[in-house]
Order: C-alpha cells, then sequence, then structure tokens
C-alpha cells in the first residue's frame, strides 16, 4: 500500500475512526496503540505476507534480547558486552543476509548468468528492512542505557523487567513497524518514541499542524515529484540529440525531484503520525541552502545523519582519537551510509564521493558552521551553488542503473554541442522542469531569509492569511495536477 | 463529543481557498472547454489524449498512432470532427486497442503505418498503468481532475499556440501537389514467420480490427513522411509488411504519403515530427484524399 493509493487514504479514515473512538471514550491506552500495532502489521504484510516473518523475527527476538537487557538495567548491573554484540549481530546480520547477500555472492561468483541458480539471487528485498533494523538497533542500545544517560527509557525498562512481556512485545512491535515510518523514516530512536506511546483524547490532537504537513508532503511528490520523475527519466535514456542545456536541465531536475519525493514522503509520515498523536523527527531542513556538504548532511536526511552520528561515528571515536582516526572514521561512516541505501556499488561509491568530500572540507578548514559567512555575500552564494552543484552531480550515482549510464551521461555532457535543431533547450523539457522546481527553489528561498521572514508573518494576519493561502493553493493543485503514481524514491531501500 | 467534531472537522480557511480555486477551474477551464492538446511530459499528453475518447462518436475521424500522427491537431481538420489519438511512443494498434476499450467507435479510423510493430507495448502498459480507473470515472462529475485539463498542460498548451509552434501561428497552406500514391513494396513473406513476439502482436491487431470491421468503422493505413535524415523504406519495412498482411486480409487500404506533398517542401521540427505547417498540409491531404477512399 502506497501513501498515495486510495485503499490507504481507507485504510487509514477506518483507523482513525477506531483509534479515536477508543481515545473519546476514555479506553485504556492499549486499546489505541494496539491498534496502531496491529494496524501497522496489517499495512506491512498486506501486499507481501511472507514478510511478516522476517518481520515478525525481528520484533520477536529484540522483544527477548531487550527483557534480558531492561532485567540487567532494573537490577542496577551492567548489560554484557558479548550479550549486546550477539544481539546487534542478529540485527545486522539480518539485513546482510536480506540485503546484501546477492552483492557479495556476485562479487564472488561475477554477474553472469548461472545454472543452477546461486540461493542469493531468490532471497527477497523485504520492503523497509534498512529502516526497521536501526530501528532494533537504536532499541537495544538506547534501553542499555537506560539506567545512565537516556533516563526517558527508564520507565518502559522498569515495566519490561518486571514482567509485562506482552505490553513490551507490543509497544516494541509498534516503534519498529509503526505504519507511517516504517519504510522510509524518518528514522526514531527508541528513546524518542517510546516514552510517546499513551492514551490520547482527540482534543490533544494538533490536527491542523497535521493535515498542514499532509498538504505539503502531498504536494511535494505528487504535484512536484511525480510530474519531474517523467522528465528525470530521460537521464536514463541520453543521447547525442540532447543539447547540453537540456542535460544540465535533467540534472538539476532531479536534485529538485529527489529532494521533493523524499521530503515529500518524511511530511506525509509526520502529518500521519500527528494525526495519531505522535511526534516524529524534522527529516529535512532546507538542505540545498547549505554552504558546505559538512553542513548538507545537517539538513538532509537528518534523521539518518543523527543515527549514524549517534550509533557509528562516536562508537568508532567520532574525531577524538586524532587527525588520521578522524579522517577514516568520516569516510567509513559515508561509505556504509551509502552502503545502507542500496546493495549496489554505485550507492557505495554515492556514500564515498560524500566521504572524501567532507575530508576535503575538514582538511581545507571549510567545514565551517554556517552562519560565520555572512547571509547574502558573494560568498556565500559561490559556497551554496558549489554544494548544490556537487550534491546533484552524486545524485547521478542515485539516478543511473549503473556506471555504464553514468559514463553515457557524462560523455554526451561533454561532447553534445549547445544547441539541437537550432535551440539551446527543448521547450517542453525546460518548461516543465522550471516549472514543477519552482515549489521547491521557493521552498529554500523562505528557508535562506526564514529567520527574519517568520517573526513578522506568524505574528501578523497578512503573514497568517498568505500561509491559509499558499496551502490552499497546494491542496488545489494535489487535486488537479498530480502526476502519475510512481513509487517512492526512498521505498527501494 | 459534540467538541470533539467540531475540533476534527473544523474547516481551516486553506480548505476554503482550495474550493475557489475549483470553482474558479470549472468557469474559466472547464467551461470553456480549454482542453490540453500536449502535456507537458509524454505521459501526460497519452493520458490527456486518452481523455479525448470521450469526444469520439459516430461521425468523427479518429487519428491512431504515434506522436506522429500525434502532430496532426484535430483543428486542422475542417470536413469532419477529428479526434486526435497520437500516443507518445505507442503505436497505431495500441491506440485502436484504447478506442476498443472504451468501447467508442467512430466512423473512420487512420491508422498509423510507420509504428506497426511490437516494441510500443510496455509504454503503452504505463499509460493504461497511469490512468486511474476511478478518477476517470469521477471526470464525469469532476472535470477537473481529468487529464487533459490539468491547469500546468492548459498552461502550456496555451503558450504554445502563443507562440505559433505547434498551430503554425495560422499559416494557411494551400495543397497543390498532384496526388500519387506510391506503390509499397510487394510482400514476401507472412511477418508472423519472423518471431514470437510479433505473432502475439498480430493475434491481438487481428482482435482489435474484428472489432472495429464488426462496429461498420471504416479504416485506412496511412504511411506518414518521417525519418528525414535516414532512409526511410529500410527502417519502415518490418511495419509496411505488417500493413500490407492486414490490409489484405482485412481489406484495408494502405496509403504511402511520403511523396505525397513533395517531400522537399516538409519541415520537421527533429528528425520524425511534423512541423506545424507540414502537419496542416498533411492533415488536409488526409481529409481530402485518403478520407474518400478508405473503406
Amino acid at each position: 500500500m502506497s501513501f498515495t493509493e486510495l485503499p490507504f487514504i481507507c485504510f487509514v479514515l477506518i483507523l482513525l475512526a477506531v483509534y479515536h473512538t477508543a481515545g473519546a471514550l476514555r479506553l485504556p491506552g492499549v486499546w489505541q496503540w494496539g491498534a496502531l500495532a496491529v494496524a501497522s502489521l496489517y499495512f506491512y504484510g498486506v501486499g507481501e505476507p511472507r514478510l511478516l516473518i522476517l518481520l515478525g523475527f525481528s520484533i520477536g527476538f529484540n522483544a527477548w534480547a531487550g527483557w534480558c537487557i531492561a532485567r540487567s538495567v532494573a537490577q542496577g548491573g551492567e548489560v554484557s558486552g558479548g550479550f549486546m554484540a550477539l544481539a546487534l549481530s542478529v540485527n545486522l546480520g539480518l539485513i546482510v543476509v536480506f540485503k546484501y547477500a546477492g552483492l557479495v555472492g556476485n562479487m564472488i561468483v561475477g554477474e553472469e548468468v548461472i545454472t543452477p541458480k546461486p540461493w542469493w539471487r531468490d532471497i527477497p528485498l523485504p520492503i523497509g528492512i534498512s529502516f526497521y533494523t536501526f530501528h532494533a538497533v537504536s532499541f537495544l542500545v538506547d534501553l542499555s542505557r537506560a539506567g545512565g544517560k537516556e533516563k526517558s527509557l527508564r520507565p518502559f525498562c522498569d515495566e519490561l523487567a518486571g514482567g509485562s512481556m506482552l505490553t513490551g512485545l507490543g509497544k516494541l512491535a509498534l516503534y519498529i513497524n509503526f505504519f507511517p515510518q516504517l519504510v522510509s523514516g524518518p528514522i526514531m530512536k527508541a528513546r524518542e518514541f517510546l516514552p510517546q506511546i499513551s492514551a490520547r483524547h482527540p482534543q490533544e490532537i494538533a490536527w491542523q499542524r497535521s493535515c498542514r504537513y499532509l498538504i505539503v508532503g502531498y504536494f511535494l511528490k505528487q504535484v512536484v515529484a511525480d510530474n519531474l520523475v517523467e522528465q528525470t527519466n530521460l537521464l536514463s535514456g541520453v543521447n547525442e540529440e540532447m543539447a547540453k542545456l537540456d542535460l544540465l536541465l535533467l540534472l538539476f531536475g532531479f536534485s529538485m525531484q529527489i529532494f521533493a519525493d523524499f521530503a515529500g514522503y518524511s511530511l506525509i509520515a509526520l502529518g500521519l503520525a500527528g494525526l495519531f498523536g505522535y511526534r516524529l523527527p524534522i527529516n529535512f531542513n532546507f538542505p540545498y541552502i547549505s554552504a558546505s556538504i559538512t553542513e548538507f548532511w545537517r539538513r538532509w536526511h537528518i534523521s539518518l545523519s543523527n543515527w549514524l552520528r549517534d550509533y557509528l561515528y562516536f562508537p568508532m571515536g567520532g574525531n577524538r582519537k586524532g587527525v588520521a582516526r578522524t579522517y577514516a572514521n568520516l569516510f567509513l561512516v559515508m561509505f556504509i551510509g551509502g552502503l545502507w541505501h542500496g546493495a549496489a556499488w554505485k550507492f557505495a561509491w554515492w556514500g564515498a564521493g560524500h566521504g572524501a568530500l567532507l575530508m576535503l572540507e575538514r582538511a581545507l578548514g571549510a567545514n565551517t558552521e554556517e552562519t560565520s559567512v555572512r547571509n547574502g555575500s558573494i560568498l556565500k552564494w559561490g559556497r551554496i551553488l558549489l554544494t548544490f552543484s556537487l550534491t546533484s552531480f552524486l545524485w547521478l550515482l542515485f539516478k543511473m542503473p549503473d556506471l555504464a549510464h553514468l559514463q553515457n551521461y557524462l560523455h554526451a555532457l561533454w561532447h553534445n554541442g549547445w544547441s539541437m535543431y537550432g535551440k539551446m533547450m527543448n521547450g517542453r523539457l525546460a518548461y516543465a522542469i522550471i516549472l514543477f522546481s519552482l515549489p521547491v527553489l521557493l521552498y529554500h528561498g523562505w528557508g535562506y531569509y526564514r529567520p527574519g521572514w517568520r517573526e513578522k508573518l506568524a505574528t501578523s494576519r497578512t503573514g497568517r492569511g498568505l500561509e491559509a493561502l499558499a496551502y490552499g493553493v497546494m491542496l488545489y493543485f494535489i487535486i488537479t495536477n498530480p502526476g502519475a503514481a510512481s513509487n517512492f524514491l526512498y521505498f527501494q531501500f | 463529543m459534540k467538541s470533539i467534531l467540531s475540533v476534527i472537522l473544523r474547516p481551516g480557511p486553506e480548505y476554503l481557498v482550495a474550493l475557489i480555486l475549483l470553482g474558479l477551474h470549472l468557469v474559466f477551464i472547464s467551461g470553456p472547454g480549454r482542453h490540453a492538446t500536449f502535456g507537458s511530459s509524454n505521459l501526460m499528453t497519452n493520458l490527456a489524449r486518452m481523455d479525448e475518447r470521450e469526444k469520439v462518436t459516430a461521425d468523427t475521424l479518429v487519428l491512431a498512432g504515434s506522436s506522429m500522427s500525434g502532430k496532426l491537431l484535430g483543428e486542422y481538420f475542417t470536413k469532419i470532427p477529428a479526434v486526435n489519438l497520437g500516443l507518445d511512443g505507442c503505436g497505431s494498434m495500441e491506440a485502436a486497442a484504447a478506442l476498443v476499450d472504451a468501447g467508442r467507435f467512430p466512423q473512420a479510423i487512420s491508422l498509423e503505418v510507420n509504428t506497426l510493430r511490437p516494441a510500443y507495448a510496455e509504454v503503452f502498459k504505463e499509460v493504461l498503468k497511469a490512468q486511474s480507473p476511478l478518477r476517470q470515472r469521477l471526470t464525469r462529475w469532476l472535470p477537473f481532475l481529468a487529464a487533459k485539463e490539468r491547469p500546468v498542460d492548459v498552461a502550456y498548451d496555451f503558450l504554445r499556440n502563443r507562440k505559433g509552434q505547434e498551430t503554425g501561428g495560422g499559416e494557411a497552406v494551400a495543397w497543390t501537389e498532384t496526388v500519387q500514391f506510391p506503390a509499397l513494396p510487394a510482400t514476401e513473406a507472412a511477418p508472423e514467420a519472423q518471431d514470437e513476439e510479433l505473432a502475439k502482436y498480430l493475434t491481438q491487431a487481428r482482435r482489435t480490427i474484428t472489432t472495429l470491421r464488426d462496429r461498420k468503422v471504416r479504416l485506412a493505413f496511412v504511411m506518414l513522411p518521417g525519418d528525414r535524415n535516414r532512409p526511410a523504406v529500410d527502417r519502415f519495412a518490418p511495419s509496411i509488411l505488417i500493413a500490407r498482411t492486414l490490409g489484405r486480409e482485412f481489406d484495408i487500404p494502405v496509403f504511402d504519403l511520403r511523396n505525397c506533398s513533395g517531400q522537399e517542401t516538409l519541415r520537421f521540427t527533429d528528425t520524425v515530427h511534423l512541423a506545424p505547417t507540414s502537419a496542416r498540409v498533411m492533415s488536409q491531404l488526409i481529409e481530402t484524399e485518403v478520407l474518400p477512399r478508405i473503406k
């Protein structure tokens, strides 16, 4: 079930009715979060029920491991390092087998057709495994720290250790499998989500804010991304008939599309969670106004960056173990982060590219805070443009099916002429890409100047009027001008 | 409970704005029938053209084909109402199948020969997938849901027309050539013998044509000029063979228009698509010369 399909909308409406009826009747919280957990399992399994087996195993295993950890923490003892290593290995083992076995197998025997077909080529890729595995790791690590710095998890830890295994299992199932964020995030830490599980009355829900998240999310996905994808698909089939500007325009369009697609998904997830009274973290913060790659990663897919920082970069030593280790850690984290996106070398190259740029920035001292360069200065604009160009070129690795296509694009970009059939640009391509990119550009413009405007607009009647007008226009375009439905780009991860 | 409902159902001003915009849409786009002929992408052009099936009636001529036929706009035809079903990236049999699928049958169909081959099934599947049956059904009551009424595409169409790119800026081109229909190369072997995919394609094509014949639709195969940079005969030879085979079986005449206009006067926007003035010439040729001869 995709967020843009009619069955999904029916599913949400029914669930909202059940959930809020229970809330209005002041039934115990378990009715509400239990309904959410069961509905989330249904959401996950409705297309391919066999995937529930793996998800069920992950939930069951982590509930048991969590129970063992909770007991140690409740007794004031230390969680055994060996046990933690084992529990984490099982989780990471799942992702290695189900996501990377094919890549490793093909590395060993090559990608050619072999008879009989090797077993690893038949392993299905369970949807959302990258996300729910990260949730499980966060759960185990945060729970093991519940006696110390993660105090927000202490009540849940005591509840689990006190024998409420079933409650713990249910809550964990909801955390790992919460349907708005299950397939593509935002990746939430256990310490942020589990304390939120409680009973909620409909009057406690921020309906308007949630609906506005939904409006912006669906607008970005259905109007911007789904219309741009019809143009940017040309990237995979570039030929000698495309002028240079067309090729650059396609690349620009893809940068806009991937942002609109993923940020759209994240906002829909935020809105849906909000309708049930849950707050998910903001995943994007105007990434294309970043003046450095370091800043870009503080603004793009923030929940992944934070996860990698907290559960990988810091445990590896971060920047506290000398210059050489800092550079190595930066590169490794980005390389692993790249591979996390997909079991293909192109993703590893993409991660490695970002890792190399982060290292370079650090070496040049260009990884400074965003405030160090004055807004509006030529230097700032130059750095924004450079960062945007670098990230856009690296997106090509996401878009192209393989490195041969990338090579083809770069070859065309180098050799094709500036004009084709007497035109510098394909009119229709330029029209569609510029028009559908405009909302993303305006959004980032708003982000660039926002600090000054926000306060003025939020307090004025005109500001509120303009806000309502903007949402109304977006709603109108969602109804009248959606593109053909396409999967979310991050579904494949 | 009442207070809960008032919290949930309280409409924000944004919904009012959206309603006003939908009202304006109904007045300024749906009312005057400002429909997009060309979408802002190939897929959207196809969806807009598929919407046009609703216009097909017993007295219309349908131009079924690819984007090559797609340049021959309905407005270029003056004697008979014409509906353009030139689907980008598809072929004439796909467009004809879409007509049969919709259950709407015109007086006559011009079937483009150039794209008679089994290469377009995948694109056509994408078009069918992109068509939401629910959305299409709802357009009867809510016209603003139709693909041909997408504001962005209607605006694109308007800009194209203003620029004169597709209509030739109203420039009239008189038809002066003597019309002769050159013979197409004779068939040597049954096309089915070539491969399995082609056999499947021909089975489907025969089914479509049989349905059209049952409904007394007049048909013609029309070879359009195109491919100015390459030797046309070589490239289109398999399609011509299919046209002749089906033409013989179902008594459908085959017209080759490649050399009927004085090739040097035709203009193309790229290697295969006719420029507006030439598209107008070709449309007139179909209307005045082909239409009276088709069976």
